[in-house]
């Protein structure tokens, strides 16, 4: 035992609490930075010293400086939070896909759809007019208006679904090149006493944005790297990436075909896993084209059902014309020669002026009571349809706040164990700045020692 | 149950709950600006399927509101019309009434004749009225003049048509008065209101068929199962077993239908099956077969041969079950008399013992025709008679020969009017005089079916509004905020919002470091 070891033991302690000092400051400064897992100085007593009458402890170490963190709740929170961004992402589809459909203020095509068999109606009603026929012409060209605008609108909303699949590989790729280097990184930094604790910290919020795009999961290795595996195919292991990339279905019927995430330059599709990307995949081949074919089937239904009648009709222009052309929301048309001849709109089977058995029944297409399909009038179907989307849009919506609200209570809990207390940070530093105060006590007491020996001499 | 605290997770629930709040409060702000519950579709779908429903109930509403009043002027300007010739017709019987007179001379007969010209061009005008280009009395053929003045004979042009307006759901009614109906016919007849075509036989001529209105030879265009258009060519047949021999070889099952009225075509492939014309035809029209079908069975309209007086009584439907025929009474010149038809076998055998009846008991003759699908008695003269049935006894009911044979023809009785003042005819003068009374019944019988029909529209109108008014009312419960709960509300949220961005406030300001 001598002076200098006292003195030297109290040097540890000043050490340890300078460096519990730093670290409560790093929280501190960290304290609103995304992703940051408090830190804390682990110290613990040295190696002692074997003495004859016994052991004498020889003051502090800093053993560790650790994350607190808890990897369960982290993967936890990514496991759900994919399922969050992909129902977002659906929301948001439905959202535009709703709107597309008109509100409540305004139902266009609905409205456009009773104006049109109310015209019919007008024409059918004596006295005759036969100006009323233009109107008949006027409304219809608004429900095909209408009908083209909405199913180009779908079709506008494949295609930024498409887009954000594109512009959500490339971050994914950028988030994978990153985990990569990072883990090259934390392998250079880590031995086996040390952590590179901010290190781990980016890649861990990178993972998270990862498993937003597409569920991930993480394997972590004795040496600090992890790998990432999607879907069952690694895509990263240490340093090493495997690239994602969008290819295109062959298309359909003039319209682009779906996009697809590949792997190996094209080679392998990666399916998708619940996360972003599979949210616009999903919007856009079910949601947006499953809608799409609704509004197709409706356009057939009503071209089918006005021109069965119609063609049954006799005008100036003879027997057999029909009304609307063409098939589906996309191409439907108002027939040009009733356009260019109003007089070939068909009111009758005899064609006598007062005669609108044709008129009339056609008017009956769009009133309620009607049986024009599954007991449903013309108008009643695009009700149905409507209310088909809205129930779609309103069940997503509590889908994402139950969601949501689950993410939230696994982020809380998280922040509970690894997120910063002031508070806390702030009794600690009082805690360090005593124990740095006793210590430099102490040295000062074996500073005195020295001075009453060297005063002896 | 979180066992730290931390500042970050207490900034978390700053912002979520006052996120929270802040939508409830915009929420809120929503439905107190727009007066709407609902505002997206997705805020409610039940409600929004219900909106939609009312919403497109009281559309459709409106349009029968408009139908309504769009028929209204076509029911007024006839009820005018009607009003303007009974006018007419009586000013007619005063001034033949006065030229019966003993100070009538043949100065005033003249006088009196140009008058009744002058009338009857004031009726011809009145009948001929238009409305909107629409001609009132014409039947379907509004495009045309009713009546029209050659060789000193008014003729109708129209036809029987009626001009239907859908006033509510699944509810029309006429609203003209055909020319024929207006007029009526110039001598005493009664038209059989039962139906006597026998039915379809395979030996029947196709020129024949359509109660005498004949086909038209030519091609039918069959769409089969497969969507394939086969055009068939039947010009080649006579008779309706000819025509199931052609189709029969195209490929198409045909035969007379179940009831025996019309034709039947039945696809051997099933269904679906539609039959229609070329564009220049109109064979499957006349057929009574355009149309399609789902079951690839296709039934024919009615297109039976008009009777003839060979038909067998056994052979007619309509009589199933009321042979042999019994008796009916005839009512004439104030004399009853009791026909017996029980001997009767065929159609002419109904025609002759009518007719010798008829003379028999003294009275002047009536003759029986053949209508288009029933049997028709008319005079001869303008003698009014009427048919009754023998009590316990329905064969004049069978028959369709209940009710009263009168004369109503309008213009040729002012035609006839004029004739007899010019020169004078006394005889003339009274059968005018008696033949315009019954007319001016007769046009008061339609005047009183018109403003039967302004009831009706009035009624409806009241119906359709009375609807209009719950419609908007259910649509209001549904859609429409109460302003009194949304503005309770909104206060309550903007109290709880303030309350919460304090208390945040106040929680972040503290921190240990301040007492340290």
């Amino acid at each position: 035992m001598g002076l200098s070891s006292i003195m030297h033991i109290g040097l540890t302690g000043m050490f340890a609490a300078g460096a519990s000092m730093q670290t409560s400051s790093h929280n501190i400064a960290n304290a609103g930075s995304p992703g940051f897992s408090r830190q804390r100085a682990l110290t613990g007593s040295a190696r002692a010293v074997k003495m004859s009458y016994g052991v004498l402890g020889s003051g502090t170490q800093v053993m560790d400086i650790r994350r607190q963190t808890d990897q369960f709740l982290i993967d936890r929170q990514r496991y759900q939070g994919s399922l969050l961004t992909q129902y977002q992402s659906m929301d948001l589809t439905l959202g535009s896909v709703e709107t597309i459909f008109g509100s409540v203020e305004n139902n266009h095509l609905g409205d456009a759809l009773t104006q049109f068999f109310n015209t019919w109606s007008s024409l059918a009603t004596p006295p005759h007019n036969d100006a009323l026929r233009q109107d008949v012409l006027g409304s219809a060209d608004r429900v095909v208006l209408d009908l083209r605008a909405m199913s180009q609108s779908l079709e506008d909303l494949a295609d930024d679904l498409d887009q954000q699949i594109t512009t959500g590989v490339d971050e994914m790729n950028m988030a994978l090149t990153a985990v990569g280097d990072l883990n090259r990184q934390i392998l250079l930094g880590e031995t086996s006493q040390t952590s590179a604790n901010d290190l781990r910290d980016r890649r861990d919020q990178i993972l998270g944005r990862i498993s937003e795009l597409a569920r991930t999961d993480v394997i972590e290795r004795p040496d600090g790297t992890v790998d990432v595996i999607v879907s069952g195919r690694t895509l990263v292991t240490r340093e090493h990436v495997q690239r994602l990339d969008v290819t295109h279905d062959a298309s359909e019927d003039g319209r682009p075909g779906s996009a697809r995430v590949t792997v190996q330059q094209g080679r392998f599709e990666l399916v998708l896993p619940p996360g972003e990307l599979l949210g616009f995949q999903t919007s856009r081949d079910s949601l947006v084209v499953d809608t799409r074919g609704r509004l197709d089937d409706l356009a057939r239904t009503l071209i089918e059902k006005v021109n069965e009648l119609h063609v049954q009709g006799r005008s100036d222009g003879g027997r057999g014309l029909i009304f609307f052309t063409g098939e589906s929301a996309s191409n439907i048309g108002v027939n040009t020669a009733l356009v260019e001849n109003p007089s070939f709109i068909a009111t009758s089977r005899s064609n006598l002026s007062g005669d609108a058995d044709i008129a009339q029944e056609i008017a009956e297409l769009g009133q309620s009571g009607t049986d024009v399909e599954d007991g449903y009038s013309m108008t009643e179907l695009f009700t149905s349809l409507v209310i088909d989307v809205a129930s779609d849009s309103a069940a997503s919506r509590y889908r994402v706040d139950g969601q949501q609200q689950l993410v939230d209570t696994l982020t809380s809990r998280l922040e509970s164990v690894r997120g910063v207390s002031l508070d806390e940070e702030a009794a600690n530093i009082a805690l360090y700045q005593n124990a740095y105060q006793a210590n430099a006590r102490v040295i000062a007491a074996v500073q005195d020692m020295f001075e009453a020996i060297l005063t002896m001499v | 149950m979180l066992t730290r605290v931390t500042q970050n997770h207490i900034s978390q629930m700053i912002y979520q709950h006052s996120h929270s709040n802040l939508q409830r409060l915009s929420d809120l702000q929503d439905m107190a600006s727009t007066g709407r519950r609902v505002n997206d579709y997705a805020d409610d779908p039940h409600a929004v399927g219900l909106m939609q429903r009312y919403e497109l109930l009281i559309e459709e509403n409106s349009q029968y509101l408009e139908n309504i009043s769009r028929a209204r002027t076509m029911v007024l300007q006839t009820d005018n019309a009607l009003l303007d010739l009974v006018d007419i017709v009586r000013d007619a019987r005063q001034v033949a009434q006065r030229e019966l007179n003993a100070t009538a001379s043949s100065v005033t007969h003249n006088i009196g004749a140009e008058e009744v010209e002058a009338m009857l061009q004031h009726a011809l005008a009145v009948a001929n009225q238009s409305l909107e280009g629409n001609a009132l009395f014409a039947g379907h053929r509004t495009d045309l003049r009713a009546f029209v003045q050659q060789n000193g004979e008014v003729l109708y042009q129209g036809d029987q048509g009626e001009l239907s307006v859908q006033i509510g759901p699944n509810t029309s009614m006429a609203v003209n008065i055909p020319g024929n109906e207006l007029i009526g016919s110039s001598i005493s007849s009664l038209y059989g209101n039962a139906d006597l075509s026998p039915g379809l036989n395979l030996g029947d001529s196709l020129s024949d068929i359509g109660f005498g209105a004949g086909w038209e030879a030519g091609t039918i265009i069959w769409t089969n199962s497969f969507g394939t258009p086969v055009e068939i060519d039947l010009s080649g047949a006579g008779t309706v077993n000819d025509l199931f021999t052609i189709l029969g070889n195209a490929g198409l099952t045909a035969g007379i239908s179940a009831d025996g009225t019309g034709l039947t075509v039945t696809d051997p492939g099933g269904g679906p099956i539609t039959i229609s014309d070329p564009s220049d035809g109109d064979t499957a029209l006349s057929l009574g077969l355009v149309g399609n079908s789902a079951d690839g069975t296709l039934e024919g309209t009615d297109i039976r041969l008009s009777p003839d007086w060979t038909v067998n009584l056994a052979d007619i439907a309509g009589l199933a079950g009321s042979l042999p025929l019994g008796s009916l009474e005839l009512y004439m010149d104030r004399t009853s008399v009791v026909i017996d038809l029980s001997g009767a076998v065929t159609l002419n055998d109904i025609k002759t013992d009518f007719e010798a009846a008829v003379v028999a008991a003294g009275l002047p003759p009536l003759t029986v025709d053949l209508g288009e699908n029933g049997l028709v008695i008319r005079s001869g003269t303008a003698d009014v008679f009427e048919l009754r049935e023998v009590s316990g006894d329905g064969t004049a009911r069978d028959l369709g020969l209940v009710g009263t044979g009168a004369p109503h023809r309008l213009f040729e009785v002012l035609q006839n009017l004029e004739d007899s003042l010019r020169p004078i005819d006394r005889a003339g003068l009274r059968r005018a005089l008696a033949e315009l009374t019954a007319i001016e019944d007769h046009l008061l019988e339609q005047e009183m079916i018109i403003g039967a029909r302004e009831n009706l529209l009035d009624w409806m109108e009241g119906l359709n509004i009375d609807r209009d008014f719950n419609l908007n009312r259910n649509l209001t419960d549904v859609r429409d905020a109460d302003l009194f709960q949304v503005t309770s509300d909104l206060k309550q949220a903007e109290t709880t919002y303030q309350a919460s961005l304090m208390v945040s406030s106040d929680l972040l300001k503290m921190s240990l470091f301040d007492y340290l």
